[in-house]
């Protein structure tokens, strides 16, 4: 792996990142939040693997594992908060739950 | 030895009386605040003795200090010491004794004021008390002005102690203006001398005289004497004492005997070698001190009214001693402090008793009759008014004054006419203090007055009568152990000497029954240019001060003046800066002139009005008219102080508009978050840029 694969990876996965974030931002629908937050952590994800395949380095892969292990947690109790949600507002909208409004 | 370490404990309960009954928040009953005043001004006097006992074994000579703290700032070294000589026992000694019948005698005569105004008045007198033990005690001068400024700002609390009589703020504003003014000087005066001496400790200032130039010297030695015979009221700072009567009488009591006015004193003999040092100085000191004391005996004579009369009797005595002090006799002036301090606390006393008595009148011809309505009391006074007068070899008066005399009349080439100028001096003391006592042991018809008093009241009576007798034994070794030398008094100078009170006596009876050559005199004494320096006080300091108050008190200062002189034009009277002044509605007739000047000078001060009418005036007139509309204008109403309610108020704004930023919206948590993430991002970028 050459330095400018590097480059274009991270590149990729900055562009990930972006998307996801601005999926979070964008949305309201509390589901697709939660599946733009899925899309922003692999950019990370995917700069760990490339990292340690340009260093050569197996730390890369085991930061993918636990970055996989914790999306698979943060989604857990996403999906949890989601049900939570509809029940209580009775809509999957994310606004409509603004009990901190100043 | 350990008994000396007790020293800087003896104004701590006075201090802390005042702390309990100030500032804590409980609520305490009428008796427990008695008990607490009282007690707290007792406790120094019974914490004092064992020092005092112990001194006299011979623990205090000359120049000891017992140290209490030293403050390490870089090159200087502020020292925090209590001096523990003659001078501080004798002082202390006084002031702790009288202070304490004092307190116990105010226990009865306060007794009947609301409970907060009760509280109120024992909290500012333990004050008081601490501050004057302060300053007696004090060996460095950063105590000494600690002490001195806390009698200053109770001194003028307790004079306003009545705050609804308008006569007794203003009496006390007055007193805290004169004496600010001379403790300005002394602050100046004690700056200077800490800059030539390097040091706070006094010992250590004294010791450094000798080698400061005498033309630094000089101005130092008469700053400091400016600023002592301003708070000991000498002439020209006299004019505050006698409308300080207008504070309650034990205030008065405590106020004119052994503290306040003697601060004036304790400090020129604390400073003595300084003074020593700059005799032109001692020469001005002596000056105004014999000035004071033949003038106040004077006008003490032709006074209606027995506060007044003890108020000018006070700033005479008070005379006596500085006389003594700028003639390089300070154990003499000493020893008449001791003396005086109980025969005037005891005067004081007994006064208020007899003038409860005569319907709470202070007027002279009001006591009439009070040897039948309140014997003891009218004895009392008596005793203390014969140990003020100085009746030969019965009275204690007699010996210090005796003493104040013979070193005037050693003092060298004019201690003749200085003599002869006391020796009257001390004549019309006997004949002012004798016309009390001669009027109030005349018959009256109105005999049915309630008694008033009990033992709070009796007690200290009984006590500083005994020691205005007695004490009179005690002048000789006190002058020895404050350090003076033996006077051997020529006999023919005593046997005059001694004739000057009886001859007062003497013209004090003729005065009581022919009260109309009194009168006579009276008139003619008001006539007097030097008895307007009052108004010129007034209008030089008192107003001045009232105005900057009023400009920097209230955010429309400028306007109301403004206003209140547009009234004023209208002919219509308002309280005020220049109507309430006496010369204002003297000079107020001439404004209605409508001359060039008055066009010039409409709604002006009068004393503008009154220089405006040379061409100088008129030029000074028009300068500070330009300053004070270009330069002052810009301050008033006060913008400093709104730019700082401005700021202060913006905040509550500022947290209004903070909180919308709290939408409670998840995306703009998010969004925030992410812009944090950004920020820290560029920041470790930023800092680990190559």
């Amino acid at each position: 792996m050459t330095g400018s694969d590097l480059i274009a990876m991270m590149i990729l996965a900055a562009g990930l990142f972006a998307i996801g974030l601005f999926g979070v931002l964008a949305r309201r629908g509390i589901m697709f939040q939660l599946v733009a937050l899925e899309v922003a952590l692999s950019g990370p994800a995917l700069g760990f693997v490339a990292a340690g395949a340009y260093h050569a380095d197996p730390q890369g892969q085991g930061m993918f594992i636990l970055v996989l292990t914790l999306a698979a947690a943060e989604v857990a109790v996403g999906l949890a908060l989601f049900l939570r949600i509809r029940r209580i507002a009775g809509s999957d909208d994310s606004d409509v739950i603004s009990g901190m409004k100043g | 030895m350990s008994m000396i370490s007790l020293l800087p404990f003896v104004p701590v309960p006075a201090l802390v009386g005042f702390i309990v009954l100030s500032l804590t928040p409980a609520t305490l009953s009428r008796a427990v605040v008695i008990a607490i005043g009282v007690g707290a001004a007792v406790l120094p006097a019974i914490l004092f003795a064992p020092v005092a006992l112990s001194c006299l074994d011979g623990a205090c000579v000359s120049g000891a200090v017992v140290p209490i703290l030293s403050i390490d700032v870089g090159v200087f070294v502020a020292q925090i010491a209590m001096s523990l000589d003659p001078l501080s026992m004798v002082t202390g000694g006084t002031v702790a004794v009288v202070a304490a019948p004092v307190l116990i005698y105010s226990g009865a005569y306060m007794g009947s004021e609301p409970l907060p105004e009760l509280r109120r008045y024992f909290a500012l007198m333990n004050l008081f008390l601490a501050g004057m033990l302060a300053v007696v005690f004090a060996g460095d001068v950063i105590l000494l002005f600690l002490g001195w400024e806390t009698i200053g700002l109770c001194s003028f609390m307790l004079i306003a102690f009545y705050t609804k009589l308008p006569k007794a703020v203003s009496a006390g504003r007055k007193a805290l203006i004169t004496t600010r003014i001379a403790d300005t000087m002394l602050l100046a005066g004690l700056m200077m001398l800490f800059l030539s001496a390097g040091t706070t400790r006094l010992d250590g200032m004294l010791a450094a005289v000798p080698s400061i130039d005498p033309w630094r010297l000089a101005p130092i030695a008469g700053l400091i004497a400016l600023g002592a015979l301003g708070k000991s009221a000498q002439f020209p700072f006299h004019t505050w004492l006698p409308s300080a009567m207008a504070g309650p009488t034990p205030v008065s009591a405590l106020l004119h005997s052994a503290t306040m006015v003697a601060a004036g004193v304790i400090l020129l003999a604390r400073l003595a070698p300084l003074f020593a040092a700059a005799p032109e100085i001692s020469a001005m000191v002596a000056m105004l001190g014999i000035l004071t004391a033949a003038f106040g005996a004077l006008i003490a004579v032709i006074q209606p009214d027995i506060k007044k009369l003890l108020a000018f009797s006070t700033m005479s005595q008070i005379g006596f001693m500085v006389l003594a002090l700028g003639l390089g006799a300070p154990a003499v002036a000493l020893a008449h402090f001791a003396i005086h301090a109980a025969f005037k606390s005891l005067l004081f006393l007994s006064a208020g008793v007899m003038s409860h008595a005569s319907g709470g009148s202070t007027a002279i011809e009001a006591l009439r009759g009070a040897r039948y309505r309140q014997p003891w009391a009218f004895w009392s006074f008596a005793i203390g008014a014969a140990s003020l007068a100085g009746l030969p070899v019965i009275t204690a008066g007699w010996y210090s004054k005796e003493a104040v005399l013979a070193a005037v009349w050693s003092s060298g080439p004019w201690g003749v006419p200085l003599w002869l100028l006391a020796a009257i001096a001390a004549m019309l003391t006997a004949t002012y203090a004798f016309r009390v006592v001669f009027i109030a042991g005349s018959q009256s018809a109105d005999l049915a007055a309630p008694p008033w008093g009990g033992l709070a009241v009796l007690v200290p009576l009984v006590v500083l009568a005994t020691v205005a007798v007695v004490g009179g034994l005690s002048v000789g070794a006190l002058i020895s152990f404050a350090g003076g030398p033996p006077e051997d008094i020529p006999l023919l100078l005593a046997l005059l000497g001694a004739a000057a009170p009886i001859l007062g006596v003497l013209l004090a009876r003729r005065f009581v029954r022919r009260p109309r050559e009194l009168e006579r005199i009276a008139a003619r004494l008001r006539h007097v240019r030097a008895f307007r320096i009052e108004i010129l006080y007034y209008y030089y300091f008192v107003r001045r001060f009232r105005h900057v108050a009023t400009v920097l008190g209230n955010a429309e200062g400028t306007e109301a003046v403004a206003q209140a002189a547009a009234l004023r034009r209208e002919d219509i009277d308002v309280p005020g800066t220049v109507a309430d002044d006496p010369a204002a509605r003297a000079f107020g007739v001439d404004a209605t002139k409508p001359d060039f000047i008055a066009r010039v000078t409409d709604g002006q001060t009068p004393m503008v009005r009154l220089v405006s009418g040379d061409p100088v005036g008129r030029i000074l007139i028009a300068v500070a008219r330009v300053f004070v509309g270009s330069f002052v204008a810009r301050f008033s109403p006060d913008q400093i102080d709104r730019a700082w309610m401005g700021f202060a108020g913006g905040f509550g704004h500022a947290w209004a508009q903070a909180r919308r930023i709290q939408t409670g919206r998840v995306r703009d948590h998010s969004l925030w978050i992410a812009l944090g993430c950004v920020g820290l991002l560029l920041f470790a970028w930023g800092t680990s840029w190559r």
